[in-house]
């Protein structure tokens, strides 16, 4: 199944994801053709069980699809979507067609405290702070995590609602890679559809599996940083040879191919782990790992794949920066480095045993006790 | 390329069901042994230790039993392996005999050679060590120097070998030798089982720079080795070493030489020492992770008999450098300075690993010649 995903993901985006297209989306443009293929292909809905209209599959099987929207610089929600279609039948809701996104709402910068649920006639209100909240301006639904009645629940919102000024105020900004990173200010705003997180998925899903879905769009824009160097460093002359063959190089191309596979490494077996009928704390422990693993290799391998292409790799005209900025980028989202390195530190010096235990068994409650996120302290 | 070579690899639940029955091994064979010991890792020699490991069979566990194995999965040698040096046990008696030199007559030696030499190992009884670096060749293998000269019923060998691992407790040393000239300098190359007992054969320990000595100078004076200690075919010493460098650089040994500091620190430091700390050590830990399943990873393919080479020198090139981290990191962090007689056990511990750190990537195959085989990997050579 992986093989049949990697091929046909990869013919979709080599053949439409040129630097041309890169340079539109950049612009403000939403490739709409290209969106619809992901969705004729049933990408989207790849994790979704085959009752609700999707293939069914694990996030083993899928880690090909996400990986390569790293490698391609994909310029659309494609795993937002398959994340947030995922946790929404995981709950037992309705799937809706079009981009979803996701709402990272933990450590909300918001002010006034985090977001709130309320009850009102038949449905639910929202109010509170959707931060930087991915590809917002060009979604038809977003997902967040809200708590309603002390439990915390999935809460859909049609993004068309959001149009309306009186219930939410808009602050569009652009990541490095100039995704769109849209924070809305929600009053009274009215979600379409509640469901209670199921036990499985963890306090805090959106976080954790975002994170897990960075770690591979991180581990496959390295690799293509890989290629492209390798590509460059045998293609560039100098001092009458290519400069491939000089050992400075050669040494430099070595750590980031070594970066590019612990990134790999660390990103698949996360992938692996959330497909466990016990995932829960498991798959947390594995998609810290992941996310600190590849957060920190992606600096690095930036480095050394500029260093490699020379000034012609930091001109807006070459291709190099797709990758390198979306590097800078994704590696901050869904909790950065110093935030899930410090989660995985302060379970393991609580946790009473030693760390190697922890290691060998996996098990390591990261986010199970309280204080651990923003939200539920507020709560 | 890289990046798709390391496929997450479960251990099977045989192996996982051997770690407690390790783990309370350990708990009563290691009292007494100290937490500056255990930072030794497997340069720890302890011949009764080594006997006890023997007496459950846990050497040359994956061996066929005919020749006093245990016919066990890779995957429970692994778990065997890895619970070892997290707990800092002394394993360098039987180490490299139990990790290389016993697969290597398992694939190469004759049956004569198998059944006169594995056994003894299995028992705790018999030490390998392996004989490479040279004065003038370290990195560069191929310059191999040492000959072994035809004579009735075997070789005449002289030259010297230069930072034998543990030679000086060893009874047999695996030493590539020159048995013929060779249009390449990788031909001509042969394995020969020199008894380092015999007349001909002088070891002598060298003084590393913390004090102890683990390395060895070992000369061969017209030393005699009969026909039947060659290994496999002569000529073939090239490509019989290199099928071993995977199963040499891949394993846990390369990230956890340093882990006995880490575990000093978080005892130090207690349950909740503040948010720095805290991510020091989270992230310290997440690369453990990574680099336990990268090992993992190329321990499946071994036993599906692929020759991992370059995803091996990937993992040794990660994990040394993550080891020779540990201690830098431990400096920045706590204000506790680093001495030899310390009351405490950190600063023993630190003041250990501080000083041997630079071996990680020395031994092995040194950084720039494992980045070199990453790069020939990758194209660029």
């Amino acid at each position: 199944m992986r093989d049949i995903l990697e091929d046909s993901i990869q013919r979709v985006l080599v053949d439409h994801v040129t630097p041309e297209l890169l340079r539109a989306c950049e612009g403000g443009d939403w490739p709409e053709a290209l969106w619809r293929l992901i969705e004729d292909n049933g990408f989207t809905l790849a994790l979704v069980g085959e009752a609700a209209g999707g293939s069914g599959l694990g996030w083993d099987d899928v880690y090909p699809l996400v990986a390569a929207a790293g490698q391609h610089a994909l310029p659309l929600p494609l795993p937002e979507t398959m994340l947030a279609a995922w946790l929404l039948d995981q709950a037992g809701l309705d799937v809706p067609p079009g981009p979803i996104t996701v709402a990272d709402t933990i450590n909300s910068s918001d002010a006034t405290g985090s977001l709130r649920a309320t009850r009102s006639g038949v449905g639910w209100h929202l109010d509170g702070e959707l931060p930087l909240v991915p590809w917002g301006r060009f979604a038809s639904h977003v997902l967040l995590e809200v708590v309603l009645d002390g439990v915390t629940h999935l809460a859909l919102i049609e993004r068309a609602a959001l149009d309306d000024p009186t219930k939410c105020s808009v602050r569009q900004d652009l990541n490095l890679a100039r995704e769109p990173r849209d924070t809305f200010m929600l009053t009274q705003a009215p979600a379409l559809a509640m469901a209670a997180l199921p036990a499985r998925l963890g306090p805090a899903p959106i976080r954790v599996y975002g994170a897990m879905v960075r770690s591979a769009q991180l581990a496959g824009a390295m690799e293509r940083l890989v290629q492209q160097s390798i590509q460059y460093a045998g293609d560039r002359v100098q001092f009458g040879k290519p400069i491939g063959k000089f050992q400075a190089i050669q040494q430099q191309l070595a750590v980031l191919g070594c970066e590019s596979a612990a990134a790999a490494a660390g990103a698949a077996f996360a992938f692996q782990q959330a497909d466990r009928a016990d995932a829960g704390l498991v798959a947390e422990f594995a998609i810290a790992a992941a996310k600190v693993r590849a957060s920190e290799a992606a600096g690095q391998a930036a480095s050394i794949a500029h260093a490699t292409h020379g000034a012609i790799g930091f001109t807006y005209e070459h291709t190099l920066h797709f990758v390198t900025r979306r590097l800078w980028s994704w590696r901050s989202e869904f909790g950065h480095h110093g935030w899930w390195s410090a989660r995985i530190g302060a379970a393991v010096c609580r946790s009473g045993t030693p760390f190697w235990d922890s290691v060998t068994s996996g098990r390591l409650p990261l986010l199970h006790t309280p204080a651990t996120t923003n939200r539920m302290e507020a709560t | 390329m890289l990046a798709k070579s390391f496929q997450p690899c479960v251990l099977p639940p045989p192996a996982e069901a051997l770690r407690s029955e390790i783990r309370a091994f350990l708990q009563t064979a290691l009292v007494g042994y100290s937490r500056a010991d255990r930072a030794h890792s497997w340069m720890g020699f302890d011949a009764a230790f080594t006997h006890q490991l023997a007496a459950r069979g846990w050497i040359g566990m994956t061996w066929p039993k005919r020749y006093g194995g245990g016919e066990q999965s890779a995957f429970a040698r692994y778990v065997l392996v890895e619970e070892l040096l997290a707990a800092g046990a002394p394993v360098l008696a039987h180490w490299t005999a139990d990790r290389q030199s016993g697969p290597l007559l398992l694939s190469y030696g004759t049956e004569a050679q198998k059944a006169r030499f594995l056994p003894p190992i299995c028992r705790g009884e018999s030490y390998f060590c392996i004989g490479m670096s040279e004065p003038d060749s370290g990195s560069d293998l191929a310059a191999t120097r040492t000959r072994g000269t035809r004579t009735d019923g075997g070789w005449r060998v002289s030259g010297t070998k230069l930072w034998t691992t543990n030679a000086q407790r060893c009874h047999y040393m695996i030493t590539l030798v020159r048995t013929s000239a060779g249009t390449e300098r990788q031909q001509g190359l042969s394995q020969l089982i020199v008894d380092l007992h015999a007349p001909g054969v002088t070891v002598r320990p060298i003084r590393d720079l913390t004090g102890e000595a683990h390395f060895n100078e070992v000369v061969f004076d017209d030393a005699f080795v009969p026909d039947d200690q060659l290994i496999g075919e002569e000529g073939n010493g090239w490509q019989q070493v290199m099928s071993e460098l995977a199963f040499e650089r891949s394993g846990p040994e390369r990230y956890l030489s340093s882990i006995a500091l880490l575990a000093e620190l978080l005892r130090r430091v207690g349950p909740s020492p503040g948010p720095q700390l805290e991510a020091t050590v989270g992230r310290m830990v997440a690369h453990i992770v990574v680099l336990r399943q990268m090992s993992l990873s190329i321990a499946g393919q071994l036993e599906l008999k692929h020759n991992p080479l370059i995803e091996a020198a990937c993992v040794k090139e990660l994990g040394t450098s993550f080891e020779q981290m540990m201690p830098e990191v431990a400096h920045a962090l706590l204000d506790l300075q680093p001495t030899l007689q310390a009351a405490g056990d950190y600063e023993r511990v630190l003041a250990y690993v501080t000083q041997v750190a630079p071996s990680f990537s020395l031994r092995g195959g040194t950084r720039e010649i494992i980045r070199g085989i990453i790069a020939r990997g990758l194209g660029l050579r």
